[in-house]
Order: structure tokens, then C-alpha cells, then sequence
């Protein structure tokens, strides 16, 4: 269940087929069972292996861009594939040399006998042919269920260019009215420069001017659902799990505000907050900030959860990887490190700017590609299965310091008061022209870029406030109802009820890792992960064994001395703690005995000579 | 052939011993068949022979009985020729006796001889024997030697007794009859025939575990089809009634259809129905339908008749309802504000309201009072001040008190109850406080504006020459106490003295600037026309100067900035928490742009401990103080600035301009009142980044970009990374361990120092030399061959635990098992049924149902279980 659950992959994923009809195939295989007593029920091996080649033709009689949905869905995720490969390899180069014999013999015994192997055959085509055949009706009920696609503004003729369509044309002209009210400009020059965040159902957005203006505005109604002012320096601001929690970091601490602008909690631990991110699967909150500490906070128990020293100085960029919820940080030297809770050290570390600052970072949906813009006034684009550049983009007139990608894959980039967006095959190879730009001229620097979720509208704040703009074909056109928290058309119950599914649904923060398949794996055979293997489990050994001793020793130790126990010495010794009148006397009478004797001594000593009167120092001479 | 063989063995043995040879036959022969063959008749003694060849094996033989049945029915046939039958016996033995004989050694033949001897010995005691042998051959169960004679004897010796007897052949017939029905036809063939060896016990129970196995074997035939589909099935669902589910369900609709009359009472109904119209209805329905089904549906307003009736009300009656409705709203509404009103009458936070209610309309009545009466208020100034003193007293508005400590050591976990209380109870206190400070220290919260045009600053530094003093002496003359002191009011006017002379100094630049802005170049004039020029010392550092200390042109601006620090540093001296905090937001600043440049935090660090000896060193006479805005350009130089050329204000005019900025903001905080809003004013601008700051210095835009952002450069940042990653591979490295045994210190060096290198060891031929030790490689990285990416392999303890260390019991390779649990289970990724599908469990049961255990017996299909 758990495996890869974090995906929604670079393919619209999973949506609406709740509500689907199975198709005709699925309901035969209810009906072709033949076992003829009444417990058994379901297919045979042969049944089986029959309907998996029907379901293999059926596969490959579909147009090529089916199939590869079909296959997505097949193998799990889109880097199932690429992991099964490295397997084979990893199989084929094992290293038994750490295995015990009785492991290894086993092992041995295991491959060379045929019919375990059989056995698993028969239980693996089984499941694989299940999956197959679920992939496909997946795929059937995605087709009638995902009627809308999401269109991108194309040219009629060689001399027109896309980037020349202003947002003002497009709402005169273009615009159907409820789309072209999302074309918006909100000049709050007083509490400046303003940022702009949205929740992940894209109804509630988050304005966050510097000087402490907070406000959440609910998209459909156009209207001010909670406004408030700090008094102090906001940094960053972010929705938690839904529209009606935010965290905003403040002058020194981060604070969590609920709908009402009431303030549910302080977090003390995070100080001086740079960036903030919220990682909806795992109910995390990250923030990064002056002293450089990484920490992630539990929001649903409060507890922190990890935080790590990433010895890099103050950091301005943080983003979340959706695809595997790894954290991705931009440095002042020109690095992004990759983390998780799990790690105290970096999970991956490139050099992506040389000589320049890391000032802003974009993943995007499949968690394939990164793009990173950097003092150098460069936009790279990274693709993330190989950690490599593949090209990149120049920004004239400032570098860009805020970027976004949206569900569809196009990227936008912020830079001086321009914002330029690209479209989606921008970030596999080198495109000559951008898609779209806008120019916030008159509105000073841009300081956030934020593309709507759902829908073609990105979100802009700059030194002049804030500005709304449509970029057509930028939203996921399909809602996925589904999906925890994505429901922008949510009432007050279906809320609830999601907050406490999520809440039953929230993954360990342990789980994060680079490749999200990695759960429930087997883990590699090479040598460096073996011996590390080993030293842990020496390791945890000894920890055990010194535990156990430290309890050994607080319990109260047995008296073992021999002759101690002897009955007799018992009773003795009780007799001894009984107060006798006539002992006590006898006590008494010694005791005054000793006494007198003791003064009788001084008494003789004082007759004697006075050396005792004399200092210590000069003593000696009296008795000498 | 067996047999023949134990028989050779058996006569060698005898003919070695000679132990019991014809002539101890002869002697103790009677013995023996007395012993023997105690019941043997004359009858048998043709027999008898043949048996004593057979005596070694015959001992364990069992004959079947078929054998005595022939051998009864040959006697009883030849009973009937009365004594043809001894003669009959006698010619078979005489044909058997040759055909052995045949076979036989001469050893064999002695025997035979012996049991001739016998027989011609023997008669007397056979033809003795009948009546003893009588009764014995009934009841004795004969041992297996004598067989033949026994069975023989004793019917034989029956029937022949009566034979000849009228009265008995009613018995002799039955007699007949029952032997000839249990003899076979073909006796002559058998009769004689001898009885086959036994085969070994191996065999024989291999033979019979066949025969068993079979058995079972088809036994178990019947279970393998169910044993198989149950082995084969995904799902065991063991829940009765699983298929009977749908067809037990009663709905209203099929009680209906199926509905007859049955009972007398039922017709007696449907009579009564059908009189009253209930097929009429039906009909009426009918049709209505009929009609809908054509017309596609419900053209008509919608109120179509279905079983409940109409669904159309008269008018007085949805008034009537609207009514009825409308007064139990009211009731209910009116209950609710009842139960409201008695809830908070009984809280706690009512009474506080009204409590707080009444003290306002008691304040608010005072207020009026007092305008008429002062006594009023001089009673509530008196009541104020026991307020005060009490707070004084007991300090209880503080957050000092044990309860308050107690609270905020709580932390977070604070009560919201409680947190509320405390913030009440500091609130209180500031307010006593402040009240105890004097009425009127409210207002401060004035905001200053920063205007950055020049106007307004020249304005603001010639109303400070001109008017200061004034200032200074009123503000003097209030003050009284401390401020009177000597060292205090020499202070003071050393600082108005400083105030003075810095905006004379600003004034002077901004003249500079203009003049320089003008066409015409007036070194010398403006030289002359400033009025100030004897008193002050130039401002802006040489050219040279610049130079030296800023060779490049990044520094200008990074030193510009500290500058300004260092203005806020030294001007607002008496100032210092303002300063501090701008201070303190620089070095973030400077921390975030300039990230790790060691070289830009020392150059830094030395600014602020220069701005410290200025501040330190204010008393110096003020001609010889420099201008502190350009402080980076006094670095290390006092005295060359003495004769400096007025060109350099000059080309420098565009430097001195963003001091303005600061002497500005120097000024207006003259006043220097520490105001929330200032500080968050002033700390947002310090964080917003200056992206915009066009034509600060003669740098490019891209320079100075690359200033504030500055760090390593691309070769530098490449090579330190590439460290980390070598240090990064040392770490990880398996092989480590085993490289530092290697180099243990002193190993190899035992002779010490100076000691002749060690002689090499001796060639050998290629065959006699050891093999050479394999080189570890290193182990192979995901890294190797990236570039600028670090992975690391650090083995994550808290991801292994969802992982497992070994390959699984039944899988053999890591891609067999990631293949069995691929794919993804969730409803996320499947449609509903697909993912019931996946993540059904193999084996169904009801609880506390009882399983029926498994039958043979196939029974008929069934519906799919429901899920």
C-alpha cells in the first residue's frame, strides 16, 4: 500500500476512477470460474495464463501513448522500470561473501531446485496478469472520466508569437468570464514586498506582505476570508494541510494561525525562518532559516521530528520534491543539497551554480526535473534520475529569484519585474521560444511566483503587491477528488472526514527517501551498504548488550556471601535489634565509663605541661 | 530344481555322515515311523515314499485345500469299486515311483529302496492301523507330513464302512453329491501335481503394497479435482449463503408481483379490492405508463401519481402547514434563546461581564461627575495611587509571581485559558507602571518618515545649525537632576557640537554635488565659496587613496555599505539599541549576500572595531575627525588626507550620493525615539534585497550582482567541491580499514633512521614466485564518473528498517521478489473494483460460522461471491 503512495506521476495519475463501471473483460472473470465446489472460487493457473495473453494482445493492439499509460500503471511508478534494471544488475554482481554458509547454502539449495521457482511462477503471473488487467481498465476509466484537456495557446500563423499576447488581451478578448477574472492586481505598496502562497486545493490563496500583513483570500468568492496584522517582520508563510491553517515565519519565531487569524501555536524551536515548506503526506512542516537548521516538525503531534545542521550557512530556498518528499535546499555557494528526516547528512549534494548563489528552485510533478536559477543569471534545468544539466535558460535584466512549476509542467520564472514561462517540453530539451511573459512594470521586483493548482492562474508577488495572471494550459484540468485535501469545492464535513482519513493515512517521516520504492526492498548487495550493514548490526548488538548490562546492575544484587544465611545467624542477628533494658544499661554504664576515663587523661595531661594551649606550628618544641 | 538341490544337499549330508544309513534304517526304521507316521495306513504307503522325499521342505508348506478336495473326490470315486481300489493304488505308485526315479541320483534310489524296505516291513502295523486311525482322522488335525493319508483315510474309511448297505444309499448319494461338488473336473490333471515353493516374503509383500496403493490410490482420485481447483483459487470463500444472498432478499415490488390470494381471508380482500376499483387503478396505471413510455418521459408539469398519492396540495392547506411550521420554529427558537440566556447565567465568564459591564457605566458616570465636582476626581487620582502602591507592593502584575513562573515554564503546552490570564496580568502591570511613570508617555508611537530628496534634507541640516542651540537649551532647561552635572552637560555639548558639524558637513556635499553637476569646473571656486571650507578637512578620500585600499571595485561597494553601518554606529551614539539592531541586520546581510567570503566577515569585523575606537575617541577635536560615511576610505590613513584636491569630490560625487541616504536617516533620528514600527520599518528594508540600487557606483549591473551574491569563484567553488567529494569517498570507503592497517607506524622502519634501505628481496623465476596479491579497487560509487554530484552512500538505519537484509525464503533473486510485490494496490492508482481485486484475501469466513469440512461431491455452479 505504502509503496511509491506519495506519486502522483508525470502522467495525470490516478484521478476520478472512483466512480467507474468495470469494463465487460472484468465482469467474465467473475463468471468463467469453474470450480464446482461451493467454497472455492476464482480462476485456475491455465484460466490465468489465458486471460494474461488476452490482456497482452489487448495491450498491444492500443495506440502507442495508451500503451505507455497502461505500462506506467503496470509497473508502479515511472522509475519501477529503471530500479528493476539496476536489480538485475545488482543480482547478477552479488556479493555472497558476507553470507553465512547456512545463508548461502540455502540460497543455493533455493536456486537450484526448479519448483520453488515454479511456485512463485504461478503466483507471480497471477498477480502480474491482475495487475495488467487493472492497469488497463484504470487506464479505460481515466479516458472517460478525464474529459478535459488542458490547452495551451498555439499560433495560427509563423509571424505571431505566443509571447506576445498581453494579460490584457487575453481578458478583453480571449476569456471566457470566470476565467478572466482570475486576471487580477492588488496594489498594497504599504506593507511590501508581498509573497503569495496557495493551498493544495487552489481555492484559499496566502498573501504575506513583509511588514506583517497577512491575508487569505477564497478564490471562488473573490473575497477576504481572514486578514491580520503582525506588527513584525513575516519572512515566509504556508498553508498547512488545508486552507484553514497556516504557518508564517516571523521575526523570530514561526506561529500557526487558524482561519480566524487566532494564533493556535508558537513554535519555539524554529528560529529566524528564511523558507518553509509543508509536506502534505507526511503532515511535516520544514523550515530552513538563519542559523541553517534543517527541522521538521510534526504538525498533527507537534513533536520535531528531526532537525539536521546543514553547516552551509543561512538559506533562502527551500522546495519539496512531490514526487518522493525529499527536501531540496539552494545554497549561498551555489549547491542544492537534497534531505530527509531519516538523514543527518545530505542524501545528494551538486554543484549547480559555480561561483554564484543558488537563489531559486522549482521541481516538478514526476520529481524528474529540477530547474535552479542562480546569481549567474542562468535558469538550469537538472533531470533528477541522473542528477544531471541538460540545458539552460537566460534571464536579462536581474537574476531570477522565484520560480514555480505547474501540474502541467510548465515552468515560470521570476526575474527583476518580468515573470517568462516556458512550456512544458521546455524542460526536456532547449526551447528557442518562451510561452508567455508579463511585466510588472511600475510594481518593483518580484519576490514569489506561484502557479494555481487547478487551474491556469499564477499568483505573483511583488514589491507592489500582488498580481494575478492566466497562463493557459498551466493547470491540471482534472480534479482528483481522491486525493486528500485537493478538492477545492470541499464543504465543512467532507473536510473533516479528509482530515481524519489523512491523518489515518500519514506516512512516517522515516519514509522518506530518495527512491520511494525502496520501501519494503531488499537492500542492496554491494560492498559499502554490507559493511555499513555490518557495523550497524555490531553496533546495535553491543548498544543491547550494554543496556541489558546497566539493567543488570540497577537491579538489587544478591547477597552471596556463604555462612551469611545460616538460620541460626539470622535469629542472631535479629536479636541484636532488640532493644533490651539491661543491654541498653550495660551501653550506658560503658559509655559513662569511657568518659571519665577520657578526662581522667586530659585532666593528667593538663597537670602535665600546657603544649596543647600552644600553637600547632610551635608544638613539636614542647614535646621535645 | 529347488527342491531338488535342498534334496542333494540334504543327502549328502546324510551320505557324510552315514548316520542313518539302510541298515539303522532297517534297525530303528519303526521307531521313526512310529514316530512319524503314526496314523499311516497300507492305503498311504505308495504316498509315504514320496512324502519322505519331500519331508526337508514340506515341513512349512501349507497346501491349499484344493488339493484335498481332489484327493477326496478320486477316493470317493473309487470307492465305489469296493477293492478295485487298493490295486488302482498300488499301479499308481508303481507309475509315480519310475518317473521320480528318472530325476533321482543313485542316492535318491537308495531312499527309494529304503522305502521299500520299509513297506515290506512296515505291513503288518498298516493293516493293524484302521480302527485307531478311526476317530483320529476326524479330529486330529493332520500335520503337514501325512496330508494325503489322513484326508484319505478318514472319509474313505467312512464311506466304505457302508458301502454295501441297502438302508444307506439315500446317504451315500448325499455323500456323492458333496464330494463331486467340491471336486473339479479336471482331477485327473491335478491330483498329482506337487505344491509350488512359496515366493520370498520381499516379494510377496512388495506385491501386496502394490495391490494396497492401488487401492488407495484410486481411493484418493476422487478428491484430486477439488484438492486441485481449491490449490488453484485465488479466493477460498467459505461464507454460506454467499450465492443465496441476492435471491433470499425480499423487496416490496416482488411481494407484490408474486401476491395471490390464498387464504379465505385474502380472496375475501381482493372481492372487496376489486369491488371498490382497485382494477380500474390498475388499469389507470397502466396505461398512464403506456403513455409516459411513448411520450418519453414527463412532459407534463411533473406531478405524476405514484403510490403515495398526489403530490399537489390545495392552497389552504399548505397554508395551514406553512403555519403549523412557522409557530414551531417560533417555539423552538424562542426555547433556544431561553436555554441560552439560563446557560450564560450560570457561567462563570457571564458574571465577569457583567461585572466589567457595570465598571464601565460607573466609569463612564464618574467621568460625567467629575466635570461637575473636582473632589470626584481628586477621590479617584487617591484611589489610583492605592492601586499603584499595592502593585508596588506586591508585584502581582509581574510575570515574576510563582504562578506566572509556573505558567511559562509550561511553555507551549500553556493553556490557551491561562495564556490568556497571564497576557492579562502583564498588561495590567505595564499599564500601572507606565501610570506610575506619568500620564502621558503613551503617545510616542509617532512615525518618521524617510525622505530621501535632497530638499528636504539641506532643509533639515541648516534648521539643525541654525536652531539647534535653541533646542538644546530648552531641552535643557526642563531637564534637572542628573542632566545637571558637569560631565553630563559637557556631553551633551560635545554632542550638539558633533551634530553641528556633521550636517555642516552634509550641507558642504551637497553643494559639492551640485557643483558638480554643473558644466562649468570651479575646483577653485568651489574651493572659495565654501563657507565652510577652513573648518572642515575634505571629506572624500584621494584617488590614490581609494585606490590603495579598493583596488577593486566590488570592495567600493561592499565598503560603501559598511559605511553606513558605521554612520549609524557613530551618529545615533546616544542611541545605541536602534543602532544595534541595524547593525545587527547588516551582518545578516552581509552573511546572506557574501556568504562564506572569509575575507569580506574579516574586513567587516575590522569596521566595527574601528567604529568602536571612534565612538571611543569622540572627544577629538572635530577638524580632525573624517567623515564617517566614507569610513572604508579613511582605513589606515589619517594624514594623507590633509592637502586633498577638491577633484576628487568630484569623481567621487557619485559614492557620496548613497550617503545622503544615510546621513538622512542620521538626522531624522536625531530625536532617537525606539518605536516598534521603526524597527520593523527599517529591518524589512535592510532584508529586502537592493536589486535596484542602478548607478550606485561606476560598477556594471552584472558586477555588482555578482558583489552582493559574491562567493567563490568557478574554478574555486569546482575544486572545493571536489574535496568534499574525495573526503566524501575516504569516508565510505570499504577498503579503508584494511589501508590503515597497512600503515602502521613504525612498520617496515624497525632499523631506525638512517639505517641502510632495506636489501630487495630476490628475484625469483616467474614459476616459483608466490602469486601476486590481488589490488583491491575500490568499490564502485553511484557517483563515479558525475561530476559535481556528491550521493551519498551512507547506509540509512532508519530506511533499512522497512527494508530487509537477505532475500526472502522462497524468492532466489532480488528482481523475482521486487517483480511479486510491484505494482500498486491503493484506490489512488485503481479503479474501486480493481483495487478489491488486488488486495482480496485468500481465504473468506463469516465469524462464528462453522466451516463445513470439505466433500467429494461437486456441487452445481454458484453466483461469484459479492464483495
Amino acid at each position: 500500500m505504502f509503496r511509491s503512495r506519495h506519486l502522483p506521476t508525470s502522467f495525470p495519475p490516478t484521478n476520478h476512477i472512483t466512480m467507474s463501471s468495470p469494463p465487460a473483460a472484468k465482469k467474465q472473470k467473475h463468471t468463467n470460474n469453474t470450480a464446482g465446489n461451493s467454497i472455492s472460487r476464482g480462476p485456475s493457473h491455465s484460466q490465468i495464463i489465458q486471460r494474461r495473453q488476452k490482456a497482452k494482445d489487448a495491450l498491444s493492439s492500443l495506440p502507442a501513448d495508451k500503451k505507455a499509460s497502461v505500462l506506467e500503471r503496470y509497473h508502479g511508478s515511472s522509475t519501477a522500470s529503471h530500479r528493476l534494471h539496476t536489480l538485475r544488475h545488482d543480482d547478477k554482481h552479488e556479493d555472497t561473501s558476507n553470507l553465512s554458509s547456512y545463508q548461502l547454502r540455502n540460497l543455493q539449495k533455493r536456486r537450484s531446485n526448479p519448483n520453488t521457482h515454479r511456485g512463485i511462477q504461478r503466483f507471480a503471473e497471477c498477480k502480474e496478469t491482475k495487475r495488467l488487467e487493472n492497469a488497463m481498465e484504470a487506464m479505460h476509466a481515466e479516458e472517460i472520466l478525464h474529459d478535459y484537456n488542458s490547452g495551451l495557446i498555439e499560433v495560427e500563423t509563423d509571424m505571431e508569437r505566443t509571447t506576445q499576447l498581453t494579460q490584457e488581451k487575453l481578458k478583453q478578448d480571449m476569456l471566457e468570464e470566470n476565467v478572466a477574472r482570475n486576471i487580477y492586481n492588488l496594489e498594497l505598496q504599504d506593507y511590501s514586498p508581498y509573497i503569495m502562497r496557495y493551498d493544495r486545493s487552489g481555492r484559499y490563496s496566502l498573501l504575506c506582505g513583509r511588514k506583517g500583513h497577512v491575508a487569505v483570500i477564497d478564490q471562488h468568492t473573490m473575497g477576504l476570508s481572514t486578514e491580520f496584522h503582525l506588527g513584525e517582520v513575516t519572512r515566509d508563510a504556508c498553508f498547512l494541510h488545508n486552507g484553514t491553517m497556516m504557518a508564517v515565519a516571523q521575526e523570530r519565531n514561526v506561529f500557526i494561525y487558524d482561519e480566524n487569524g487566532a494564533e493556535v501555536h508558537r513554535l519555539d524551536g524554529h528560529k529566524r525562518v528564511f523558507g518553509m515548506e509543508f509536506l502534505p503526506y507526511h503532515w511535516l512542516l520544514a523550515t530552513i532559516g538563519h542559523a541553517g537548521f534543517l527541522q521538521y516538525q510534526d504538525t498533527s503531534t507537534g513533536e520535531i521530528v528531526s532537525q539536521h545542521r546543514t553547516k552551509m550557512g543561512p538559506c533562502h530556498t527551500l522546495r519539496q520534491n512531490p514526487h518522493n518528499a525529499v527536501l531540496h535546499l539552494g545554497h549561498t555557494n551555489g549547491t542544492v543539497t537534497l534531505w530527509s528526516p531519516s538523514s543527518s547528512e545530505y542524501l545528494v549534494k551538486m554543484l549547480c551554480h559555480k561561483g554564484s548563489a543558488v537563489t531559486s528552485l522549482a521541481i516538478d510533478r514526476s520529481g524528474t526535473y529540477m530547474a535552479t536559477g542562480g546569481g549567474d543569471n542562468k535558469v538550469r534545468i537538472w533531470d533528477l534520475r541522473m542528477y544531471k544539466e541538460t540545458h539552460y535558460y537566460k534571464t536579462y535584466g536581474g537574476p531570477p529569484v522565484c520560480m514555480d512549476i505547474s501540474q502541467t509542467g510548465i515552468l515560470g520564472v521570476g526575474h527583476g519585474c518580468h515573470a517568462n514561462f516556458w512550456r512544458g517540453e521546455g524542460l526536456k530539451v532547449k526551447v528557442d521560444d518562451m510561452y508567455m511573459k508579463h511585466e510588472c512594470s511600475g510594481s518593483g521586483p518580484l519576490e514569489s511566483a506561484r502557479f494555481r493548482p487547478f487551474e491556469d492562474v499564477c499568483g505573483i508577488g511583488h514589491a507592489g503587491g500582488v498580481s494575478s495572471i492566466v497562463i493557459p494550459g498551466s493547470g491540471e484540468p482534472n480534479l482528483d477528488s481522491n486525493e486528500h485535501f485537493t478538492n477545492p469545492y470541499m464543504d465543512n464535513k467532507q473536510r473533516r472526514e479528509t482530515e481524519v482519513r489523512s491523518l489515518l493515512e500519514k506516512l512516517r517521516p522515516d519514509m522518506i527517501a530518495l527512491d520511494p520504492d525502496v520501501i519494503g526492498s531488499i537492500e542492496e548487495s554491494n560492498l559499502i551498504q554490507k559493511q555499513q550493514r555490518l557495523r550497524d548490526l555490531a553496533e546495535s548488538a553491543d548498544a543491547k548488550k550494554a543496556a541489558e548490562k546497566e539493567a543488570s546492575k540497577s537491579k538489587k544484587q544478591k547477597k552471596k556471601m556463604r555462612g551469611r544465611n545460616k538460620i541460626s545467624k539470622k535469629l542472631a542477628r535479629k536479636q541484636k535489634n532488640v532493644i533490651d533494658e539491661g543491654t541498653e544499661k550495660l551501653k550506658e554504664a560503658r559509655e559513662q565509663e569511657r568518659v571519665e576515663k577520657e578526662r581522667e587523661q586530659k585532666n593528667r595531661n593538663d597537670g602535665d605541661d600546657h603544649d596543647n594551649d600552644a600553637p600547632a606550628a610551635l608544638r613539636r618544641f614542647f614535646n621535645a | 530344481m529347488a527342491r531338488n538341490q535342498i534334496d542333494d544337499s540334504d543327502d549328502e549330508e546324510i551320505d557324510e555322515d552315514e548316520a542313518f544309513n539302510s541298515e539303522d534304517e532297517l534297525k530303528y526304521g519303526e521307531y521313526f515311523v512310529s514316530k512319524k507316521k503314526s496314523k499311516s495306513t497300507v492305503k498311504k504307503i505308495g504316498h509315504d515314499s514320496e512324502s519322505d522325499d519331500d519331508s526337508g521342505s514340506d515341513e512349512e508348506e501349507s497346501e491349499p485345500d484344493d488339493d484335498y478336495s481332489k484327493d477326496w473326490a478320486d477316493d470317493s470315486d473309487e470307492e465305489d469299486d469296493g477293492g478295485q481300489y487298493m490295486l488302482d493304488l498300488l499301479n499308481n505308485l508303481d507309475k509315480q515311483v519310475p518317473g521320480k526315479e528318472e530325476k533321482k541320483s543313485d542316492k535318491a534310489k537308495t531312499e527309494n529302496y529304503n522305502g521299500k524296505i520299509r513297506l515290506n516291513h512296515v505291513p503288518a502295523a498298516a493293516v493293524q492301523m484302521p480302527e485307531s486311525e478311526f476317530g483320529a482322522g476326524v479330529v486330529s488335525v493332520p500335520s503337514a507330513a501325512d496330508n494325503f493319508g489322513s484326508n484319505k483315510l478318514t472319509l474313505d474309511s467312512l464311506m466304505s464302512g457302508i458301502s454295501d448297505t441297502q438302508g444307506f444309499t439315500q446317504v451315500q448319494r448325499t455323500m456323492r453329491a458333496l464330494s463331486s461338488g467340491t471336486g473339479g473336473s479336471d482331477v485327473g490333471t491335478k491330483k498329482l501335481e506337487t505344491t509350488q515353493a512359496p515366493v520370498a516374503r520381499v516379494v510377496s509383500e512388495r506385491a501386496s503394497r502394490k495391490v494396497h496403493y492401488e487401492a488407495t490410490t484410486e481411493d484418493m482420485t476422487q478428491w484430486k479435482d477439488i484438492i486441485h481447483t481449491q490449490r488453484d483459487a485465488e479466493t477460498l470463500d467459505f461464507r454460506v449463503n454467499k450465492g443465496g444472498a441476492k435471491a433470499s432478499r425480499v423487496t416490496k415490488d416482488g411481494l407484490i408481483d408474486k401476491f395471490e390470494a390464498r387464504t379465505e381471508f385474502e380472496e375475501e380482500l381482493a372481492k372487496a379490492l376489486e369491488v371498490a376499483g382497485m382494477e380500474d387503478e390498475k388499469a389507470m396505471e397502466m396505461r398512464e405508463k403506456q403513455r409516459l413510455g411513448l411520450d418519453d418521459g414527463f412532459e407534463d408539469d411533473g406531478c405524476v401519481d405514484d403510490d403515495l398519492g398526489s403530490n399537489r396540495i390545495s392552497i389552504e392547506e399548505y397554508k395551514k402547514r406553512h403555519g403549523e411550521l412557522a409557530k414551531m420554529r417560533a417555539l423552538m427558537f424562542y426555547e433556544e434563546q431561553k436555554r441560552h440566556r439560563i446557560n450564560k447565567i450560570k457561567s462563570k465568564k457571564y458574571r465577569k461581564i457583567q461585572k466589567r459591564k457595570r465598571e464601565r457605566e460607573k466609569d463612564a458616570e464618574d467621568e460625567g461627575a467629575r466635570l461637575d465636582d473636582p473632589s470626584i476626581d481628586r477621590e479617584k487620582m487617591e484611589k489610583e495611587e492605592m492601586d499603584r502602591m499595592k502593585e508596588r507592593m506586591t508585584l502581582a502584575h509581574k510575570n515574576t509571581s510563582k504562578w506566572a513562573r509556573r505558567v511559562l515554564r509550561r511553555g507551549a503546552k500553556m493553556d490557551p485559558d491561562e495564556r490568556r490570564a497571564l497576557s492579562l496580568q502583564i498588561a495590567k502591570g505595564d499599564e500601572l507602571r507606565r501610570k506610575v511613570m506619568g500620564e502621558d508617555s503613551g503617545d510616542e508611537q509617532g512615525s518618521h518618515d524617510e525622505d530621501d530628496s535632497e530638499e528636504v534634507l539641506l532643509k533639515k541640516a541648516k534648521d539643525i545649525l541654525s536652531e539647534k542651540c535653541d533646542i538644546t537649551e530648552e531641552s535643557l532647561g526642563k531637564r534637572k537632576g542628573l542632566f545637571e552635572l558637569d560631565f553630563m552637560k559637557r556631553g551633551m555639548e560635545q554632542q550638539r557640537a558633533r551634530a553641528k558639524e556633521e550636517a555642516r558637513r552634509l550641507l558642504e556635499e551637497l553643494e559639492a554635488n551640485e557643483a558638480a553637476m554643473m558644466p562649468t569646473d570651479s575646483d577653485d571656486d568651489s574651493d572659495r565659496e565654501t563657507p565652510t571650507k577652513k573648518i572642515t578637512k575634505p571629506k572624500v578620500a584621494s584617488e590614490e587613496e581609494t585606490t590603495k585600499v579598493l583596488p577593486e571595485g566590488k570592495l567600493v561597494a561592499s565598503s560603501l555599505e559598511f559605511g553606513k553601518s558605521d554612520a549609524f554606529g557613530v551618529t545615533l551614539a546616544n542611541n545605541d539599541d536602534v543602532a544595534e539592531i541595524t547593525q545587527n541586520e547588516l551582518e545578516d546581510i552581509v552573511d546572506t549576500t557574501a556568504s562564506s567570503s572569509n575575507k569580506r566577515k574579516k574586513k567587516n569585523k575590522k569596521k566595527k572595531g574601528r567604529g568602536d575606537n571612534e565612538d571611543d575617541s569622540n572627544a577629538v577635536p572635530v577638524e580632525e575627525e573624517e567623515n564617517p560615511w566614507l569610513a572604508a576610505a579613511k582605513d589606515g590613513s589619517t594624514s594623507a588626507s590633509k592637502s586633498k584636491p577638491p577633484a576628487a569630490i568630484k569623481a567621487k560625487t557619485s559614492s557620496v550620493k548613497i550617503d545622503i541616504n544615510a546621513a538622512a536617516s542620521l538626522l531624522v533620528d536625531v530625536p532617537a525615539k525606539k518605536t516598534q514600527e521603526k524597527a520593523v520599518d527599517s529591518a524589512a528594508q535592510m532584508e529586502t534585497p537592493k536589486r535596484t540600487d542602478v548607478g550606485l557606483a561606476s560598477l556594471s549591473q552584472a558586477e555588482l550582482v555578482k558583489c552582493a551574491f559574491a562567493s567563490p569563484d568557478d574554478l574555486e567553488a569546482e575544486r572545493e567541491f571536489q574535496e568534499e567529494k574525495e573526503r566524501m569517498k575516504e569516508r565510505d570507503d570499504p577498503t579503508r580499514q584494511k589501508k590503515e592497517e597497512k600503515t602502521v607506524s613504525g612498520w617496515g622502519s624497525w632499523a631506525g633512521a638512517g639505517a641502510p634501505p632495506p636489501r630487495k628481496p630476490r628475484q625469483l623465476p616467474k614459476h616459483l614466485s608466490a602469486p601476486l596479491k590481488k589490488i583491491e579497487q575500490p568499490a564502485k560509487r553511484k557517483d563515479d564518473g558525475m561530476g559535481t554530484v556528491i550521493i551519498n552512500e551512507k547506509r540509512l538505519k532508519k530506511i533499512a528498517q522497512f527494508q530487509m537484509s537477505e532475500i526472502p525464503y522462497p524468492y532466489r533473486s532480488r528482481q523475482e521478489y521486487e517483480k511479486a510485490i510491484a505494482g500498486n494496490l491503493g484506490t489512488e492508482w485503481n479503479t474501486i473494483s480493481g483495487t478489491k481485486d488486488l488486495t482480496r484475501p485468500s481465504v473468506i469466513v463469516r465469524a462464528g460460522k462453522v466451516i463445513k469440512p470439505i466433500s467429494k461431491k461437486a456441487k452445481a455452479k454458484r453466483a461469484p461471491a459479492k464483495f
